[in-house]
């Protein structure tokens, strides 16, 4: 492998990872808070939360911009301080958890809604909080897609370019991710790299789709 | 020890409400009615599982409810211990982890602390211990519930339709262990069921609930006896309940004495070898004769008196049954028979006549042995 | 064997029509399309100039505008252009080499000029390259330094001039020298390097140095003809028109350098 490409392929794990950890806990959150509650305004959150999976990433990367900008409504003018986002890996994982949240929402939801809530109900008459059913019930019972959830925002992640093009740009060694590398390497012409690019990702999404159906399936045969 | 509960509840449902009274110091109590009367409403709502339920509930000393002082305990703060119709066991633990649930509330100093070992030899869970939840049978699981419950240290226990959705021969074999977790835990119980013989067996208060209403209230004996006069239980045909130890055995069935000297002859069932048998006859199923039959295939005739006659409400019908309860043998017991008003005159029943009861073997169903 | 005979008959005349259908503009039907790929930085100078040398050439021009980079690898993955503008020479260059010009049709008649500008708000002060290289320019956005012409412009005069190195880590790479200059409109960037024509079409940016001739590399704008289309005559006639006078007075009037660079 060229140094470019595992320097690319370090970014776009770094990104991912980063990003997956930062878009579950909310990402779950929201799940859980639509599969059990309903509130005024619930139908207008949800398609909030939905709107990045609609927009093209493009969209979504020109919002982030406009926001982060120092002119914008979060940039250094505004808050007065710099958050240091744009063209940097933590403006790349930004966009990434942004276009990621709504699957992940949503796979969350799903995983929350197979639980029966009258076995939480149980949970409180037996003495637990709360706290303790979601600890001790909800969550282990929906382990399974929650799991799913996680990977399917991984994979989202990795495979991000509109947004985290105009959000990081495409800096070489900064947030220079394979999807952008890729897009680089046909726009310079270098047609063999980009293919070898091109079977690195791949080969790490079949790994990633691998290891979460084994997991999957694993759990099946235990539950 | 302050005991007893009380009950002002109003629960408001789709079509009704469900709105009952109860007070008393009886710890076995029962809930009778149809599907639908809003049997499994009170249970939740005693459970603390009901966030409409308005009113006053106190269970021995505590309250748990009382809307006019703004208490409405949380679930986990209440001291139910619930068994639902569904069990709802948790399928992500094993049979120790679900009876190890509720551990922490027993642990507090103000709740009756059951000892975990007794649960598990009372109910024979100890061979289950470590099965999953998908490998028990129906009984296994009820059982498996019913100890989660004890283990929580419960100052009240919630029993919806226990015996629901059993075969006879389970039902038979559960039923001890009912009987025996009354006797060993005394902790309060509430069961919920539609079948009034086993609910005289297991309560000694029971409320009849139609609709959301209490129609009747009282020892279950007299309930269900007023209550199949009633024409909304007038389907539910008035059983007997009898017990007594078996005598020997006749060809096909048992010969059960009630008492010295009288036996009633009763089928096996596929029962090998019991000490007590408890068994229902239906009120319809015995006939009344003013002299011993000759020559009738029925193998039981007991001699006995007409203690009252009691005639169904049934406004506008001709041809209403009455129920005619007989005293026999020492005097104490009692077994009630259906018949036609029109036999009635023509035999010109009255209290005091005596009359016998006759019976086929047949006809007689084995509730539980023990 | 009458019969087989009267299908192919139709047949070939319905191929030939379709073919000569495209050639001859009857007055009722719409002119021809003539598509001409050319360097985003050319966009206006072009649609100024579409309606005339349109009309003059009987065609109706349509644009793929981009970096020539881009461009050239489109051109060579499928070739749907009649006409290349180019923003370097090396690129035109490469299609020579396939074989896909028309001979004879390779002209240059425009350069530009680099230019660095900064935000409309900048209080940045840039008296030679140096001072590019000074700490208060956290990033420099260019056009892509490695493909696209106008960004192998920036990066040569920065090499030139000795800054590169110091610069090469903070450069924000645009996928065309607009993206370049939009970066800088938006104040995502403190500074950033375009050509002199593209700081012309907006008030967003300061410029703050003009890159003299000596210390810049040399730009250079070819325009050429593709080879195996259809419309030959027509592409060459609307080359024409953009290489003609008219066409040069447009494209000084918005800051182009017109006739050749200099070597």
């Amino acid at each position: 492998m060229s140094s470019s490409a595992l320097t690319a392929l370090l970014i776009s794990l770094k990104v991912s990872l980063v990003a997956t950890l930062v878009v579950l806990p909310p990402g779950i959150a929201l799940g859980l808070l639509f599969a059990r509650r309903s509130f005024p305004g619930k139908s207008i959150v949800e398609t909030l939360t939905y709107l990045s999976l609609v927009l093209p990433p493009t969209a979504v990367g020109y919002l982030l911009l406009s926001l982060l900008a120092r002119r914008g409504p979060l940039g250094v003018n505004a808050l007065g301080l710099d958050l240091d986002l744009l063209f940097t890996w933590k403006g790349a994982v930004l966009a990434s958890a942004v276009m990621a949240l709504p699957l992940v929402v949503r796979t969350a939801r799903i995983a929350f809604e197979g639980v029966n809530p009258r076995l939480e109900s149980m949970g409180r008459t037996l003495g637990m909080g709360p706290l303790r059913v979601l600890w001790e019930i909800t969550l282990p019972l929906a382990r399974r897609g929650l799991l799913a959830s996680g990977i399917l925002g991984f994979s989202r992640a990795l495979g991000e370019f509109g947004a985290t093009v105009i959000v990081a740009g495409n800096i070489p060694g900064k947030t220079q991710t394979l999807a952008l590398a890729i897009f680089n390497d046909i726009q310079i012409g270098q047609d063999d790299e980009a293919r070898r690019l091109v079977g690195l990702t791949a080969a790490l999404a079949f790994l990633a789709i691998w290891i979460s159906e084994r997991l999957l399936s694993q759990r099946r045969k235990r539950a | 020890m302050i005991s007893g509960i009380t009950l002002d509840l109003n629960v408001p449902l789709e079509r009704f409400s469900v709105e009952v009274k109860w007070e008393t110091e009886e710890t076995s109590l029962g809930i009778f009615g149809h599907s639908g009367a809003g049997k499994t409403t009170i249970l939740e709502a005693l459970a603390g599982l009901r966030p409409l339920a308005r009113g006053l509930i106190r269970v021995s000393g505590e309250t748990w409810l009382d809307s006019a002082r703004g208490i409405d305990l949380s679930p986990e703060k209440r001291g139910a211990g619930y068994v639902p119709q569904d069990t709802l066991l948790f399928p992500h633990r094993d049979v120790l982890g679900n009876l190890l649930s509720g551990a922490r509330r027993s642990e507090g100093p103000w709740r009756r602390k059951l000892s975990f070992e007794r649960v598990l030899e009372v109910l024979e869970l100890r061979s289950l211990k470590e099965a999953r939840v998908d490998e028990l049978s129906g009984g296994e699981r009820q059982r498996v519930a019913l100890g989660r419950a004890l283990c929580s240290g419960p100052s009240l226990l919630l029993l919806d339709e226990p015996l629901a959705g059993m075969d006879l021969p389970l039902r038979r074999r559960i039923l001890p262990y009912l009987i025996r977790v009354r006797e060993e835990f005394s902790v309060p119980t509430l069961f919920v069921s539609h079948d009034a013989s086993e609910m005289r067996l297991l309560c000694r208060e029971v409320m009849v609930l139609e609709l959301g209403k209490a129609l009747a209230r009282g020892r279950p004996e007299e309930v269900f006896f007023d209550a199949s006069l009633h024409p909304v239980f007038r389907e539910e045909v008035f059983e007997n309940v009898l017990q007594g130890a078996v005598r020997e055995l006749k060809g096909p069935g048992f010969l059960v004495e009630l008492e010295r000297d009288l036996c009633v002859l009763i089928p096996r069932g596929g029962i090998v070898g019991a000490g007590k048998v408890v068994f229902g006859l239906r009120a319809e199923d015995i006939l009344l004769s003013l002299k011993p039959p000759v020559g009738l295939s029925a193998q039981n005739v007991i001699p006995g008196i007409i203690r009252q006659i009691r005639r169904a409400d049934a406004g506008e019908e001709q041809d209403v049954p009455v129920l005619v309860e007989v005293a026999f043998g020492r005097g104490d017991l009692r077994m009630v028979a259906s018949i036609t008003s029109q036999s009635r005159s023509r035999l010109n029943l009255a209290e005091g006549s005596e009359v016998h009861l006759v019976f086929k073997a047949q006809s007689c169903r084995i509730l539980t042995v023990h | 064997m009458v019969n087989r005979g009267i299908p192919v008959t139709s047949l070939a005349m319905i191929l030939l029509m379709m073919g000569g259908s495209g050639g001859v503009a009857s007055p009722d039907s719409p002119p021809p399309e003539i598509m001409l790929y050319a360097a985003a930085s050319l966009r206006e100078s072009l649609q100024d100039l579409a309606p005339t040398c349109g009309k003059q050439a009987g065609a109706q021009l349509v644009f793929n505008f981009g970096p020539s980079n881009d461009l050239v690898r489109q051109i060579e993955a499928a070739e749907k252009a009649d006409l290349f503008f180019s923003a370097d020479e090396a690129l035109m260059d490469r299609l020579s080499k396939a074989g896909l010009l028309e001979t004879g049709t390779r002209r240059t008649v425009l350069s530009n000029r680099l230019v660095v500008i900064a935000p409309l708000d900048s209080t940045l002060v840039i008296h030679s390259p140096a001072d590019l290289a000074g700490k208060a320019v956290r990033r420099l956005s260019l056009a892509n330094p490695e493909a696209v012409p106008a960004g192998k412009y920036a990066r040569a005069w920065l090499e030139k001039t000795g800054q590169w190195e110091a610069l090469k880590e903070r450069v924000v790479p645009g996928v065309d020298v607009r993206a370049a200059l939009s970066a800088v409109e938006s104040g995502v960037v403190e500074a950033g390097v375009v050509y002199a024509t593209d700081a012309a079409i907006t008030k967003k940016v300061r410029v703050l140095y003009e890159v003299p001739a000596s210390e810049a590399p040399a730009i250079s704008y070819p325009l050429a003809v593709l080879r195996s289309r259809p419309q030959q005559s027509l592409a060459a006639k609307v080359e024409d028109c953009l290489t003609g006078p008219e066409a040069l007075k447009v494209y000084q009037s918005r800051g182009f350098i017109v006739g050749p660079a200099s070597p």
